[in-house]
């Protein structure tokens, strides 16, 4: 009794396991890219905010706030502008929708905008060959 | 059914050695579908481990004694609960908890972070399966759990009775939490240097991983600790055993990763040092595992008694040659963008943190190791006792003390002096009135005023930072304390969450300093109706008593305490002398927030006396809530945040957002 | 850059005071905890020179030879490797899974008599599975 047990558990683990075999490709498309700068956005972000609670809570001076703000605003404004031109360029090539920002002008300062929700790369709509 | 589990455990090996071939070969080969297929087999892994588990479960619950492992953890007279919890009692079970735990995590970083960055996949199913592998194999060839005898005893022998305790039952997983759980951003850390160049090498995504394993192991060493005072009976908490380092040492590592992580994050520095120290938890993690399964250091003349330590000691080696191996491949590129910009800056305060923590980390490991060591450089096993730790981790805790109440106060980059010194100046009153009351008010041991002083600057600084917090949400929105406290820390989890979890380290700072300098003990042989005193307290012994409580012979000294004329209430303290020759202490306990007045039973005569130890441990319940509060700022810092959300110019509204 | 030179050296300095202090810590530590691991065959054999060295003596309990004087706490028993057994005299509390047969460590040193005075004595747990050892401070 066990053995046959035995059998049926080792047969259907190496289906399961072996399945996927016959579909070949599919790799789930990933924009190294656009992760990079998503994620230096919030840094940029998040430098901007603690910025801020350090020069209200009083452990940053006036010229030292002044000096950070604006650099990481720079710095913000820079990676929008990038995160931009990539959905613009790669908009037609993917027939994605989804631009990462309405309305965003390559300004000095990051303007009020809706933060992108994550979204998941469609695999099937996206056959590039990625290296892993 | 004991085939079933071993053969489940076989099968779960091969398909672990097959996730490992293939995911590295699918990789390689540019072959999605083969990484695909290796991650389904961790898959299928988990569910034969789970069934493995079952079966011996099973075998637990139903006291099948035909298995070996029921023999000797299993009796008949032991509870059902204690039954299943000796699961992780032994050895061979405990092996399976951990492969078991590694599989929930494999299942869980596999969906988590390989869709977060599919990149990943390969060199995440490549680690956690090549380490399951490893003790797949262990729990096969080396220690099986499913060893059975054709002739089954009639009763089993059970658990030795110290592990019959509801603490003891818990602390093995949890701790287990920890271990494993290094084993996540171990594996994100190692796929992205294996899988592309530079970046950020998976630390920032495997920082979450990583606080999740430190909080485990924090509960982990707590709930330890509390067995060790409340059932091991000698009058403490902590004994720089080579067990309890085993898990001191990634914990004190992850610490310091946690705080050089934000550097990394803000500043796009660090990055080499932060793999290096995410290698080095899981390494200690699994130095860990080896120390508490095999032994070896417990006693310097078995090093040699089981070939387990030999396989551990090469996995290890193995993982940290190829981890190693890696990062020094992809050195260059990792480089940081940037470099220190001040002297006086959080990023320098940090990096101090973090010198001291390892030096303290290195510290434990070189005094667990000693024996060893001096063994291999002099011929002779030289043993080095808790004098030895306390003597250097006492001074660099103090350092780190210090600057848990400087670092916060600094900014990053650069933090100007004049506003540091301003910020420090209530704070630094603050201590000095506290010691100057302590000294008035009779205390003499430097340590301990410098200690508590050094308390009171930091929980200064810490309420000031709420305070100030606060206030500015105020000044802004005008909201009320209450609401204003509560969304400041809402919209800030991971700073604020850090500033709880800084408070409960000063409750344990606290309690540790308290019972360790101001502990008193009396040891006394009392006749029925005598009294001895102890601290504030005065205890009257009222008489033995025998009874049988289970399989066990009790003998029971009933006693009343007293404080000044006011009469606390009785007391009692129990030795149980088991049939198998083990005995146990019942503790008699008496905790207030002030001290704990902690009596054992050390030995009795036929006419009746009683000897008893007593001893009085001030500010011990500190250290539990130190814990507790712990727990509470590790559950703030843990909750994600959201995708942060930007409110229009700053300059204008100066108020940052509740998005996060 | 100057400053960045002073800086550079600042961090040097400090973290040679901290490696520094670390080292004079160990060392220290060292000397105050250090005790020699031995067994009873070694110490029979130093038996003159060895008297007053405090070292760590780990056996077994020999069965038969269990004294215990509830009135003094005063414990006595012999303790071997499998060769050569020793007395042992130990006062304190004694850990709760002292029993004959079981293994113990004991820290102490050899008086004239040829009596290992122990002042620590600690229990191994017989099973290999070993949480914690069950401990008493002297």
């Amino acid at each position: 009794m066990t053995g046959a047990v035995l059998v049926v558990l080792a047969c259907a683990a190496a289906a399961f396991v072996l399945a996927p075999l016959w579909r070949p490709g599919g790799l789930p498309a990933w924009e190294a890219e656009r992760e990079r700068l998503l994620a230096a956005r919030d840094a940029a972000y998040r430098a901007l905010r603690e910025v801020e609670l350090d020069r209200e809570t009083g452990k940053l001076g006036d010229a030292d706030y002044a000096a950070l703000r604006a650099r990481y605003r720079a710095e913000a404004a820079a990676v929008l502008r990038r995160l931009d031109a990539l959905a613009l360029s790669g908009a037609s090539v993917r027939g994605r929708g989804q631009s990462d920002a309405p309305g965003l002008r390559a300004e000095d300062h990051p303007t009020p905008q809706q933060a992108a929700p994550e979204q998941r790369p469609d695999g099937a709509s996206a056959r590039v060959e990625r290296r892993i | 059914m004991a085939d079933l589990g071993r053969f489940a455990l076989l099968g779960a090996l091969v398909l672990a050695l097959y996730a490992l071939v293939a995911s590295v070969a699918g990789a390689r080969a540019r072959r999605p579908e083969v990484v695909r297929s290796a991650a389904r087999a961790l898959v299928a892994v988990a569910f034969l481990e789970g069934l493995a588990a079952v079966v011996l479960w099973v075998a637990l619950g139903t006291r099948d004694y035909s298995f070996a492992y029921v023999v000797s953890h299993v009796r008949d007279d032991q509870s059902l609960l204690y039954d299943l919890t000796s699961f992780w009692g032994g050895m061979e079970g405990s092996l399976l908890l951990w492969v078991l735990l590694l599989s929930g995590y494999t299942l869980a970083a596999l969906r988590i972070v390989g869709r977060a960055r599919p990149p990943l996949l390969p060199g995440l199913v490549a680690v956690f399966a090549g380490t399951s592998a490893f003790f797949l194999f262990m729990l096969t060839f080396v220690t099986p759990p499913f060893v059975t005898s054709p002739f089954p005893p009639a009763d089993g022998r059970g658990m030795n009775p110290l592990l019959l305790n509801p603490w003891m039952a818990i602390h093995p997983p949890t701790l287990y939490f920890g271990f494993v759980g290094m084993t996540a951003p171990f594996a994100i850390v190692v796929a992205s240097l294996a899988s592309g160049p530079a970046g950020d090498a998976g630390v920032l995504l495997a920082r979450r991983w990583m606080l999740w394993a430190w909080y485990c192991l924090s509960m982990g060493l707590m709930f330890g600790a509390k067995w060790s005072y409340v059932v091991l009976g000698w009058g403490g908490y902590w004994a720089w055993d080579p067990v309890e380092n085993a898990a001191l040492m990634p914990w004190l590592v992850a610490t310091a990763f946690l705080h050089s992580v934000m550097i990394q994050e803000r500043r796009e520095m660090l990055t080499r040092w932060n793999v290096v120290l995410v290698i080095l938890a899981f390494g200690l993690s699994i130095f860990g595992t080896f120390l508490t399964r095999s032994g070896v250091l417990s006693s310097v003349h078995s090093f040699t008694e089981s070939s387990l330590g030999a396989f551990f000691l090469g996995f290890l080696a193995l993982a940290l040659l190829i981890a190693f191996g890696l990062a020094a491949w992809r050195w260059d590129a990792l480089r940081g963008r940037n470099e220190l910009d001040a002297t006086l800056s959080r990023e320098s305060a940090f990096l101090l943190n973090n010198v001291l923590f390892l030096a303290v980390a290195f510290s434990v490991f070189l005094g667990t190791v000693f024996p060893v060591v001096s063994a291999v450089l002099t011929g002779r096993a030289i043993n080095v006792g808790p004098p030895f730790f306390d003597h250097i981790v006492v001074p660099f805790a103090f350092g780190i003390l210090l600057l848990m109440g400087i670092g916060p106060l600094m900014a990053w980059r650069r933090a100007s002096e004049q506003h540091l010194l301003r910020h420090l100046e209530g704070p630094a009153i603050a201590a000095v009135l506290i010691g100057a009351a302590l000294i008035v008010a009779g205390v003499r041991a430097p340590g301990a005023v410098l200690a508590f002083a050094l308390c009171g600057f930091v929980a200064a600084t810490i309420a000031i930072e709420f305070a100030a917090g606060v206030g500015v949400r105020r000044a802004h929105r005008g909201e009320g304390p209450v609401r204003a406290l509560v969304r400041l820390v809402a919209g800030n989890r991971r700073r604020y969450g850090g500033y709880v979890v800084h408070l409960g380290v000063l409750l344990l700072f606290c309690g540790i300093t308290g019972s360790s300098v101001f502990a008193t003990e009396r040891v006394a042989t009392l006749a029925p109706g005598a009294s001895v005193a102890v601290g504030e307290y005065r205890v009257r012994f009222d008489g033995l008593s025998q009874s049988t409580r289970g399989d066990a012979l009790a003998i029971t000294a009933g006693l009343r305490v007293f404080e000044g004329t006011r009469d606390l209430g009785p007391f009692v303290v129990r030795r149980n002398l088991y049939l198998t020759g083990d005995a146990t202490t019942d503790v008699a306990l008496r905790s207030t927030p002030r001290d704990d007045l902690y009596v054992i039973l050390a030995g009795w005569t036929q006419d009746g006396r009683a000897t008893l130890r007593l001893l009085v441990n001030p500010l011990v319940s500190w250290i539990w809530a130190g814990g507790l509060v712990l727990t509470l700022g590790a559950v703030i810092a843990m909750i994600p945040e959201r995708r942060l959300v930007f409110e229009a110019s700053p300059a204008l509204r100066g108020a940052w957002s509740a998005g996060e | 850059m100057r400053s960045k030179a002073r800086r550079t050296l600042v961090f040097a300095a400090g973290a040679a005071a901290i490696v520094l202090s670390l080292a004079y810590l160990v060392y220290g530590g060292i000397k105050q905890g250090a005790t020699y691991w031995v067994t009873v065959g070694e110490l029979e054999q130093r038996a003159p020179a060895a008297v007053a060295d405090r070292v760590r003596l780990g056996g077994t309990v020999v069965p038969g030879t269990v004294r215990w004087d509830a009135s003094h706490r005063h414990l006595q028993f012999a303790v071997t490797d499998g060769r050569h057994a020793l007395p042992v005299a130990y006062s304190g509390v004694v850990p709760d899974i002292f029993a004959e047969g079981r293994q113990v460590v004991v820290e102490g040193m050899l008086d004239r008599n040829g009596t290992f005075d122990a002042t620590t004595l600690l229990t191994k747990c017989p099973t290999k599975y070993n949480p914690a050892d069950p401990k008493t401070p002297q």
